[in-house]
């Protein structure tokens, strides 16, 4: 708890946008946007409906929206994802959903980084 | 010079008292000492121990009469101490005092310490925290100014000090809620529970938001409680002091 910012609970509804500077931990559900400068944890019982943006984004749940990370996105194998992802690098675990378009901005956009993915991709980058 | 404000109702017995009264005089910071009754409230002797032009406005009693002198240090120059008789031990942390006699050697270094307090509808003030009182688990809004919470809660604590919890962010408040699982009272949720079992990873139900102010709404009033008293009723507002008081705690203390 000393190490997050924000948490939010199991069984918890947020309605709105939230936005900080530190860490937000995310374990209940959010209608609207969660944007931080630090890291956001998306818990394995959250469920986002709106854009996510943090300079590390970790997936555990579910996300429906856009996902910009500026350093690195990783979906866990329980982490699903419908949306497009913007992410410095990239890991899908095995057993993760992603459904998108994926851009990476140091490879100018989405012109050269652009991938489609649907369903349950390996581990990789 | 001292100015002493002492709930003598706190102490032990009379030797007790005239203990702490000797102890002072020994630290050689002894002053003026008055005695908060119905009539002549501490709020009111601390203003007029302002007015007199103490340097140095000492409670000597419990979190509720902390509270009511603290309202009136605010913005002030004269430092504001505190020795603690029956209080909490969030109060003897936040001073950095073990008991009565070290939070009394404190007062004679003047450490100083910008602390800032929270307030319940920009009327009382508390030092530490409150909490509201839910007798059974209840739907609570919890309102920030850019998002709303919605949750079954059985607990909620808004605190501008919180025992065991690091402050982050002296301009903020800490807001903590314990949720439930809002089917928990219901035959389904009972059924779920045989079912799947309810074991929810630790601190799992927990949720804690740093903000300068927040609103607390709940479908009927729920007791609003500091140190065990009833300080107002659901719906409520808390804020943070944007003035601070001049506090006097220990040497290198560093709780903030």
């Amino acid at each position: 708890m000393e190490n997050v910012d924000t948490i939010i609970g199991i069984n918890v509804n947020l309605k709105g946008s939230l936005k900080n500077k530190g860490s937000i931990q995310v374990n209940g559900s959010v209608e609207g946007e969660v944007r931080s400068d630090e890291n956001v944890n998306i818990g394995e019982t959250a469920t986002v409906k709106g854009p996510v943006v943090a300079k590390v984004v970790e997936v555990s749940g579910v996300i429906k929206g856009l996902v910009e990370a500026g350093e690195k996105l990783e979906i866990n194998p329980t982490g699903k994802i419908v949306g497009d992802i913007n992410a410095k690098t990239l890991i899908i675990k095995q057993g993760a959903v992603f459904v998108g378009k994926s851009t990476m901005p140091d490879q100018g956009g989405e012109l050269s980084g652009e991938k489609e993915s649907t369903d349950k991709k390996p581990e990789g980058k | 010079m001292y100015y002493y404000i002492f709930d003598v109702r706190k102490c032990k017995n009379r030797r007790q008292i005239e203990a702490i009264k000797d102890h002072l005089s020994e630290l050689g910071i002894s002053g003026e000492f008055v005695i908060p009754d119905k009539i002549r409230p501490a709020r009111d002797l601390a203003e007029q121990g302002v007015f007199k032009g103490y340097s140095t406005i000492v409670a000597i009693g419990a979190d509720n009469l902390i509270d009511e002198v603290a309202a009136v240090m605010l913005d002030r120059q004269q430092a504001f101490g505190i020795i603690p008789l029956g209080a909490s031990d969030n109060i003897f942390k936040i001073i950095g005092a073990a008991d009565w006699e070290e939070a009394a050697t404190n007062l004679r270094f003047r450490r100083i310490t910008e602390s800032h307090v929270g307030i319940i509808n920009e009327q009382n003030v508390f030092f530490s925290y409150c909490e509201i009182d839910f007798d059974k688990s209840t739907s609570v809004t919890v309102e920030f100014e850019d998002f709303l919470l919605q949750a079954k809660a059985r607990e909620l604590y808004i605190a501008n000090r919180f025992p065991g919890l690091r402050k982050k962010d002296p301009d903020k408040l800490d807001v903590i809620m314990k949720s439930v699982d809002p089917d928990s009272d219901n035959l389904w949720g009972r059924l779920k529970k045989i079912i799947v079992g309810t074991h929810i990873a630790k601190d799992l139900d927990l949720s804690l938001i740093r903000s300068d102010g927040v609103r607390v709404f709940s479908p009927r009033q729920l007791p609003i409680l500091v140190d065990g008293r009833v300080f107002a009723k659901t719906p409520a507002t808390f804020g943070i002091s944007q003035k601070s008081i001049r506090l006097i705690t220990k040497k290198n203390l560093n709780n903030q």
